[in-house]
């Protein structure tokens, strides 16, 4: 197909970006959009250092087409940090000392601001936690102050 | 997020300065670098192990629109590099050597025509039957990997005292052998540089740990002055060690060199996995003699590293296994042999405290086997023989520091016995074990300078050549010890670090030297710029220069804090009076003299400053399935003041989950041809958040406050990651009597080792345990 | 050897994303075309080129019949193919089952969100880790196309390591899972406890009467080129009390359908030590959901 123009809502703002079938979401955020937060870590779905929220759903950016996203909401952590939950998580991690080499950070806080969008405030426990961050692989941390952070995130959501 | 921190800032839990924009998505790493008119690189990679390179035909490539050249070793300098040996050309030239090799670099408008046109450089290989095997390697010169007499590239030896005889006459002489595996760095972003066109040169921005060693090797490489060169680090996701070399920054720089134009290579995933330098494959042969009480009497001991296809660093890693034969133990006399070995694979190199996971589980294995032979406590053995202050080292090295893995051993000891006896959860049959592993390492000295300079608002800027990586050493730490020196707040201290333009020479980030060495430059030039504000303020103030201390951003008189003046003040004054406030500190370790030991062909003569380390684990093992689960975790390391808790905690938990990884799930695998089976993040098994222990508890003896670090401090990054493997394998002992030869202790190698155990399977492997039976013979 | 041949720049397939059934199945007819439902496989396949992506990606996430979770009347449940594994691991109507079971397990919550049981079926690995629990169910596969449609039965609907019955101008659409008194269960054996893939699983459907086994299928993955029933295991199961002796010697049955290999994800050897283990414990499971179900 010749590439056509679509129109991305990103951040709550709109994007005009071209696309053709096989254009991923990550690449239009972070080509297209400038938005880089999002990382391509291993383009295969394995890591989740890509991880954005469509709808408010956590998917990596890597798996996902442009032309699926068309009318739907796309929040990156440029957005999601900027206010209300995302920077509440933000703080807790930076707090905990969770954040090293960052690579993976972005994603971690995409994860966990999904998390407690469909958990009841308060609510989520352990193994919620890492159930939702299982796809996202750290290898600077050993995960034990990311696991802490998020669960004070959880608690101030209480 | 204020990081000010009125009152102590070395000591206390410090917050990372560079976490909010790496939280926020601000934080620009090599991949997020977008200039004008950049092209984007990518390798053509050699589909073959071992092969004669016939030709190359580049025209459909060439005559894809948007591709703007491609380049081979035809076009190139014939110039090899290398650390140590330069055996390494920018592409392929006759000859390729490992799978993955690149041939040739196409540079195009968009990362998708590259890749597409990459894809159509036709490559005519003849090619040949390859040597994969290390020992096949060692013992064969049937294939060669380069045009040398063998493949054995490096040969290191330490002999001490009359080894054959106390051998012959010792009460007991035990044998441990051991082989380990390929380990993948596996930082979350894949190795990627920018090259871009600069005057006489080129500039990069480049994913590494030590820019002033890639610009070293480039200067030599195309013969261009040093200082033609800038090489800049962005921000680094993760290094590791697998960002010390040049990368693929020789074919950027020789792109941007042929075009004019800025290059992009950023590395996926899979050319990541199999183009590294994984930490080496090896096998260990460690034989010992002892006394009737468990006392090493002398030790023999043969490593064999794998260096793949090139040598990068294998050389002085090769020197290194060697100088850490003995583990953190007094032995007499001594005959090490470390050899590193060419094979036709991905060429091997640094990973955080290499050759340390398999020196230790080899060298603590060998203590649980003599405890077996002798019928002891194997941490018995250990404490009779633990090296201590007045010691020599393995190569003769006074040892000036008090030794204290006895007293790390027994806050691990202490914890162990309480898991003993903790409730088990009702209905989880696994078997429980418990098991512990000593080392010692040595933090590396090498050289760094840093400038300071005072400005006349009373804030300050650190220009460090220190490169950040992620453990907050630069970033954090550094600016605290200028505040701490200077009475500043840290928010009052500007960083300029990670470029070489910006700052003077560093050594990089490896050896667990950041804290230690760029810390102490640090320190040194704080302390420069602080004898000058305090003679300034003397001179104001007419009191003697050893009245005036600096606080709270003030130089104020000894008991009498009304007096000062303003920091900001005394440096305009300064300017005035005496010249801008600035000062340049250079450090580099001074060496402990050496007596004793007879070193042949070795790298280094000395190990560093001496850190004591004790990890204990507590293991569930399901014997149906042969899987190890990690229920708890002890880790204790003495490396001396610890300057920022916090941090130091983060490298210990980071560096022991690193450490299980490798010791349960982790293999890069090579087959028969050379190919890598798993060069993805699905085969290749980093833990995950639901494989990481509950609990990690860190613990560090502070008592033992290092003599040349700044405030005390010796090296943390590489220690953590050493020992977990040899804990582990240590623990697993304690349920089966004896612990596999080979590492991984994945599920299907521990479920292999119950079955011989249980009689199901027969034993079909000679070396299935790190250790042979007994020989009643030697024991006389 | 010359390498290097590659294609010319490839044409990229148009994208598409009808609304009904109908609409899509004619597309389906034109000409091959690449279904997307979750794409977490689909968008690697047609990067490395194992799918040409010259053909058109026909999105069926917007259709409603392929969407969702049901029981008709008699009980039967039917599964839309473009259901998100999520949607299959939170839905009560199919808790504590294989299908469930494997879903949960299938990567991490990014995948799940997205990734779809058809997506898996038709995806057809050996280590698919729903196909186990579809095959124990006994499940029907209803393949549509602008024909009509047929149902297959799924363990005729496997023919190899990403091979199956299903014809390119047709698409899965539902999976019925015919209403059953049994329970079921999946275990599976990783070397990490998430993001892996199976190095072997196995699924065990149950069912009770007065306490003895009436029926049972036993399906294992990774164990052979495609999931497979092992069916001499679950015979055995049969008439049984379910007690530990009988259990241990049909759980050793299991290995008459299995024909594993080594691989880079696991060794033979290890893998027919495994299936045994993890087929005790999928019909230990199977039995305590069905007695916690059922108590008698």
């Amino acid at each position: 197909m010749t590439t056509r123009r679509v129109t991305l809502q990103v951040n709550g703002m709109s994007y005009d970006v071209p696309a053709d079938s096989d254009t991923l979401l990550l690449d239009a955020l972070r080509y297209e959009c400038g938005l880089t937060g999002a990382k391509l870590g291993c383009g295969t779905g394995d890591c989740g250092a890509c991880t954005v929220t469509v709808d408010g759903e956590a998917v990596n950016g890597c798996l996902v087409y442009v032309l699926e996203c068309e009318g739907r909401s796309v929040e990156t952590v440029e957005g999601a940090t900027a206010t209300g939950v995302g920077a509440l998580v933000a703080d807790e991690l930076l707090k905990a000392d969770a954040v090293q080499c960052g690579f993976c950070t972005p994603g971690i806080v995409m994860s966990t601001c999904a998390l407690l969008a469909r958990t009841e405030p308060g609510s989520a426990r352990d193994s919620d936690i890492k159930e939702a961050l299982a796809g996202n692989l750290c290898r600077c941390t050993g995960y034990l102050p990311i696991l802490k952070a998020v669960r004070r995130a959880v608690e101030a959501t209480r | 997020m204020s990081t000010d921190n009125r009152d102590r800032h070395v000591g206390a839990d410090l917050i990372r300065r560079d976490a909010a924009e790496r939280l926020t998505g601000g934080a620009v790493y090599t991949e997020d670098v977008r200039v004008p008119e950049l092209l984007y690189g990518v390798l053509v990679p050699s589909p073959v192990a071992r092969g004669r390179l016939r030709g190359i035909n580049s025209e459909r490539a060439n005559a894809v629109g948007g591709v703007v050249r491609v380049l081979t070793a035809e076009d190139v300098t014939e110039r090899c590099y290398g650390n140590y040996v330069k055996d390494q050309p920018i592409f392929a030239r006759g000859r390729v050597r490992f799978v993955g090799e690149p041939v040739a670099m196409v540079a195009a408008t968009t990362p998708a025509i590259a890749r597409r046109a990459a894809a159509m450089v036709e490559l005519d290989i003849e090619a040949a039957t390859p040597v994969v095997d290390l020992q096949s390697a060692l013992t064969s010169t049937d294939v060669l990997v380069h045009d040398n007499e063998t493949n054995v590239i490096e040969d290191v030896r330490i002999t001490r005292g009359d080894v054959d005889d106390i051998f012959t006459t010792a009460y007991a002489v035990v044998h441990t052998e051991i082989e380990s595996h390929r380990a993948h760095q596996a930082y979350l972003e894949p190795r990627a540089v920018t090259a871009l066109p600069a005057p006489g040169g080129f500039s990069l921005l480049m994913s590494t740990q030590q820019p002033f060693g890639v610009r070293a090797q480039l200067a030599e490489l195309f013969d261009i002055p040093t200082g033609a060169i800038e090489v800049r680090a962005p921000a680094v996701g993760g290094g590791f060690g697998g960002k010390l070399h040049l990368q693929f920054a020789p074919q950027a720089a020789a792109m941007t060199l042929a075009t004019g134009r800025a290059v992009q290579v950023v590395c996926s995933r899979a050319e990541d996995m199999v183009t590294g330098n994984p930490r080496e494959n090896s096998i260990v042969q460690m034989s010992s003699a002892v006394d009737e009480s468990g006392r090493l009497l002398a030790r023999r001991c043969d490593v064999v590293l794998d260096a793949g296809a090139y040598a990068m660093d294998t050389p002085i890693l090769t020197s290194m296994a060697a100088f850490y034969a003995t583990g953190p133990y007094r032995i007499e006399a001594l005959d090490i042999r470390g050899r590193a070995v060419y094979t036709n694979t991905c060429p091997t190199g640094s990973f955080r405290g290499p050759t340390g996971p398999q020196m230790v589980y080899a060298a603590e294995a060998q203590i649980e086997d003599i405890a077996e032979r002798l019928r002891m406590d194997p941490a018995e053995v250990r404490r009779r023989n633990f090296i201590d202050v007045g010691d020599r080292g393995p190569a003769g090295e006074l040892i000036t520091l008090r030794g204290t893995t006895d007293e790390c051993m027994q806050v691990v000891e202490s914890r162990l016995e309480q898991w003993r006896h903790a409730e088990m959860p009702e209905g989880d049959r696994r078997r429980r074990g418990y098991g512990l592993a000593c080392a010692w390492w040595s933090t590396l000295g090498t050289p760094s300078a840093a400038t300071i300079e005072l400005h006349e608002d009373g804030t300050a800027t650190l220009s460090s050549g220190g490169t950040e990586i992620g453990t907050g050493a630069i970033s954090t730490a550094l600016p605290s010890m200028v505040a701490e020196e200077l009475g500043l707040r840290v928010d009052d201290v500007v960083l300029r670090s990670g470029a070489t333009g910006e700052a003077p020479y560093d050594s990089g980030s490896r050896g667990s030297r950041t804290m230690f060495a760029t810390g102490n430059a640090t320190v040194l030039a704080a302390r420069a710029v602080a004898d000058q504000i305090t003679d300034e303020a003397a001179r104001l103030l007419e009191v003697d220069p050893a009245d005036i201390v600096l606080r709270e951003g003030h130089a104020q008189v000894k008991g009498a804090p009304d007096t000062g003046l303003p920091v900001a003040e005394v440096a305009a004054s300064a300017h005035m009076h005496s010249g801008p406030v600035v000062a340049t500190g250079r450090y580099r370790a001074q060496m402990v003299p050496v007596d004793g030991s007879n070193l042949e062909r070795a790298r280094f003569v000395r190990l560093g400053e001496p850190t004591f380390h004790c990890h204990g684990v507590e293991i569930a093992l399901d014997e149906e399935t042969g899987r190890i689960d990690v229920l708890n975790f002890i880790a204790v390391h003495d490396v001396g003041r610890v300057v920022n808790p916090v941090g130091a905690r983060g490298q210990v938990e980071g560096g022991v989950v690193q450490g299980i990884g490798y010791a349960l799930t982790e293999e890069l695998k090579t087959n028969d041809l050379g190919v890598i089976l798993n060069g993805n993040f699905h085969d290749y098994r980093i833990p995950t958040i639901a494989d990481a222990p509950p609990n990690i508890e860190t613990v560090f003896i502070e008592s033992n406050p290092s003599k040349t670090g700044p405030y005390g401090a010796k090296g943390l990054g590489e220690p953590p990651v050493i020992l977990p493997a040899a804990a582990i394998g240590s623990a697993l002992r304690s349920l089966l009597g004896a612990q596999p030869y080979q590492l991984p202790l994945d599920a299907a190698r521990v479920s292999a080792a119950i079955a011989v155990q249980s009689g199901a399977r027969p034993l079909d492997s000679p070396s299935l345990w790190t250790a042979p039976a007994p020989e009643p013979a030697e024991e006389t | 050897m010359r390498i290097g041949i590659g294609a010319p720049v490839p044409e990229v397939g148009n994208f598409r994303r009808p609304e009904n059934l109908p609409d899509l199945l004619t597309l389906l007819s034109r000409h091959s075309a690449s279904a997307l439902a979750g794409g977490t496989d689909l968008v690697l396949m047609r990067a490395d080129g194992v799918v040409d992506p010259a053909l058109d990606i026909i999105d069926i996430k917007a259709i409603p019949e392929l969407q969702g979770i049901s029981r008709d009347e008699q009980g039967n449940l039917e599964i839309g193919a473009a259901t998100s594994l999520r949607e299959l691991v939170s839905s009560p109507l199919v808790r504590h089952h294989a299908i469930s079971d494997g879903a949960a397990l299938v990567g991490g919550w990014q995948t799940r969100v997205r990734g779809t049981i058809g997506g898996n079926i038709c995806r057809a690995s050996p280590a698919g880790d729903t196909l186990p629990g579809v095959l124990v169910a006994d499940a029907q596969l209803e393949l549509s196309s602008a024909d009509g449609t047929r149902l297959v039965p799924a363990h005729t609907f496997f023919i190899g390591p990403g091979r199956t019955v299903r014809q390119s101008h047709e698409l899965l659409t539902r999976i019925v899972v015919p209403a059953s008194a049994g329970d079921s269960a999946y275990v599976r054996f990783t070397n990490r406890l998430a993001m892996d893939l199976a190095v072997v699983g196995v699924a065990a459907h149950l069912e009770l009467e007065d306490g003895n086994c009436v029926a049972a299928r036993i399906a294992l993955s990774a164990a052979a080129p495609t999931p497979v029933l092992a069916s001499l295991a679950a015979q055995a199961l049969i008439g049984t009390a379910l007690d530990e002796p009988s259990i241990q010697a049909a759980a050793e049955l299991v290995l008459e359908a299995a024909t594993p290999i080594d691989d880079g994800r696991g060794s033979q050897v290890h893998r027919r030590t495994l299936l045994p283990v993890l087929a005790k414990r999928a019909i230990g499971l199977a039995l305590s959901r069905a007695r916690e179900g059922h108590p008698s």
